[in-house]
């Protein structure tokens, strides 16, 4: 068995918090497979980009393997491939998270499923209140993690200035919204870093703080363009429809022009974090209020 | 199943009785909230709402008089905490007066009424994203007594949950205005047009790229640009085709029509006309339109029939054959039927 192993490559994150590698589909996780280690450079290269080695902690040890896709019903991992997941953890001594989506029923019982392959301590990552209240029902002990989606903030990366976002505050200002987590006995949410982002944002008081750092999610919808590419014409852009997963090969990268750069994979549109964001992550993970900083590409 | 509509003015209510709507829903700005606030944020949309407390209790007594139900709309995705003790003297002020249900999409929210107004009916907006039937279980338990679903669910996923409801309402989407991204996993801003506008049409250029950031192949780019040449196309039917009508006024875009025979089979409650913002002859026409293919049912049409006069109605064989104006693509007009 692999040692875990300490992260040291350019740093400016002073407080070292919990770290973990999000990997969405299984050419990600064979590169993973193929790892010798989880140096910062391994870490790049996983996720295939190496402007991450500026923004990776300089004391933290990666503890969490992140498996799965929030945003997208055909990217929940099949048996084979979570069973792979779980091998990758254990060898480098990792807590799993199987990372979810929305789901109709069907997607619901193929989690459930999923949940009792995993391993007592791993953690799931819901993004569906009907997830998170059957999940609770059946399996009342696992950890789970409440969602970007279900974390209601203005993230557009077009706005002019902070006071565009002023009447939508984060959800979690809300105490309500915290108790019906709890309900659900979750402690932990996931939060994204919106522009003009403050390190306030992240102290939520009862809750462990998550961040994905560098890219952040503005929309997600469930037809997809890319997903169409190879159905007739009459059956694109609808749901239900069977996908060959060309989202996890091809991405679009807005050209240059905007302060902020966006992207789209798949059925969501993204944005890298910019100086100012980063700056806010650093001072709330400094701070003690982001405890965890999940590296994931888009 | 009911038909319900939206209105914005006062004067629209009679008309959408007359034209079949058994429900209607609308939205409304006080003008002590704009003073208190600074914003006219007290639903999904800046315009098409009432403009004062006073014109929403004349319109629960025009709704009523009418023979229709009246509800209120609360829905943004989320509120302040600043907001919440306006937002629960709004529902009060609107449930003393005799309004029929708010529509919420804020969970938070949703918890706070029901524990302050329990008499209060509370339908779950299209916004909070409810795809499962475990999810109607969890909004039952908060207090929901109907749930509307999302945009862009199956008719399957529909029979699945009216299955599984238990008592719980299901409002569908059959007219009208389609949003590209989930209405509540969309974290945007409608921005001026100067600021690119919606988020889903706005043209900013981009570029395909590989795995690792390389450009691909010409011929993949070229496959590519003829599926964004589609999904362009389609976008224009999910903006209501350029918001355009027939001649009599019926309105084009986002159309359930032909799936109403499967939905009145599967138990669906209600649906729902979205579209407050339109104009009054588009709010009519759409729930004559509706009306008439449940008339047609209830008489005893068979499906395909009521479907073929839904097509009928506004002539529209290649835009129903495209399967790019179906809410419900499975129930698309079929050249051999």
């Amino acid at each position: 068995m692999l040692q875990r192993t300490p992260i040291t490559g350019t740093r400016f994150y002073m407080k070292a918090p919990e770290i973990a590698l999000a990997l969405v589909g299984p050419r990600q996780l064979a590169a993973l497979e193929r790892s010798e280690s989880l140096k910062p450079a391994d870490i790049a290269t996983i996720l295939g980009d190496l402007e991450l080695l500026d923004r990776l902690p300089e004391d933290g040890c990666v503890t969490h393997l992140y498996f799965g896709s929030e945003f997208c019903e055909h990217l929940l991992p099949k048996p084979d491939e979570m069973a792979r997941a779980i091998a990758a953890a254990q060898r480098f001594r990792l807590t799993l998270v199987l990372a979810t989506p929305a789901a109709n029923d069907t997607l619901v019982e193929r989690i459930l499923e999923l949940e009792r392959s995993l391993p007592p301590k791993a953690e799931i990552l819901v993004n569906d209140w009907g997830v998170a209240h059957q999940l609770h029902a059946e399996a009342p002990t696992r950890p789970l993690i409440a969602g970007r989606q279900m974390a209601k903030m203005i993230k557009d990366p077009r706005v002019p200035s902070s006071a565009w976002m002023k009447p939508y505050p984060s959800s979690y200002a809300q105490p309500g919204f915290g108790r019906l987590l709890k309900g659900f006995g979750m402690i932990h949410i996931e939060l994204d870093v919106p522009p003009f982002a403050t390190p306030d944002l992240y102290v939520v008081p009862g809750f462990a703080v998550s961040v994905r750092v560098p890219y952040a999610y503005v929309a997600k919808g469930r037809l997809c363009k890319i997903g169409s590419l190879r159905q007739p014409r009459p059956e694109k852009f609808a749901p239900g429809r069977a996908c060959h997963r060309e989202c996890l090969g091809i991405v679009e990268k807005e050209r240059q022009g905007s302060a902020i750069v966006s992207y789209a994979r798949g059925n969501s549109l993204y944005y890298r974090h910019d100086a100012t964001m980063t700056h806010a992550v650093r001072a709330a993970t400094t701070a003690g209020s982001i405890t965890r900083l999940v590296f994931s590409g888009i | 199943m009911k038909i319900t509509a939206p209105i914005s003015r006062i004067g629209e209510i009679e008309a959408q009785a007359a034209a079949g709507a058994h429900e209607l829903y609308c939205g409304v700005v006080p003008q002590e909230w704009v003073a208190r606030f600074n914003t006219g944020a007290v639903n999904r949309r800046f315009f098409g709402n009432l403009d004062s407390v006073a014109t929403l209790y004349a319109a629960i007594e025009a709704a009523h008089r009418a023979g229709t139900r009246l509800f209120m709309v609360l829905n943004a995705q989320h509120y302040g905490e600043t907001y919440q003790t306006a937002l629960l003297e709004l529902a009060q002020r609107f449930h003393e007066a005799g309004g029929d249900a708010v529509i919420v999409a804020d969970l938070a929210l949703v918890v706070l009424l029901h524990q302050r107004l329990p008499m209060l009916t509370i339908h779950l907006s299209s916004v909070a994203g409810c795809r499962n039937s475990a999810g109607i279980d969890f909004y039952r338990d908060l207090g929901v007594r109907r749930v509307i679903l999302p945009r862009d669910v199956t008719l399957d996923e529909i029979e699945g949950m009216a299955r599984a409801a238990n008592g719980i309402e299901l409002e569908v989407f059959v007219l009208n205005d389609g949003c590209v991204f989930e209405e509540g996993t969309c974290h945007s801003l409608h921005l001026p047009s100067k600021l690119g506008g919606p988020i889903c049409i706005d043209e900013r250029p981009f570029e395909y790229r590989d795995a690792k950031g390389r450009p691909i192949s010409e011929r993949m780019t070229r496959k590519l640009r003829e599926n964004d040449a589609d999904y362009k196309r389609w976008l224009w039917y999910r903006f209501g085709c350029g918001f355009s009508t027939t001649q009599a006024g019926y309105p084009f875009g986002p159309c359930g029509l032909c799936a109403i025979a499967r939905l009145t089979a599967a138990g669906v409650a209600s649906v729902k006309i979205a579209g407050r913002e339109g104009p009054t002859e588009r709010k009519t026409r759409s729930t004559a339109m509706v009306r008439a293919v449940l008339d047609r049912l209830e008489a005893g049409a068979q499906p395909q029939a009521a479907a073929a006069f839904a097509v009928g109605l506004r002539q529209t064989e290649d835009h129903c054959r495209s399967g790019f104006m179906c809410y419900y693509p499975e129930t698309r007009w079929q050249a051999d039927q």
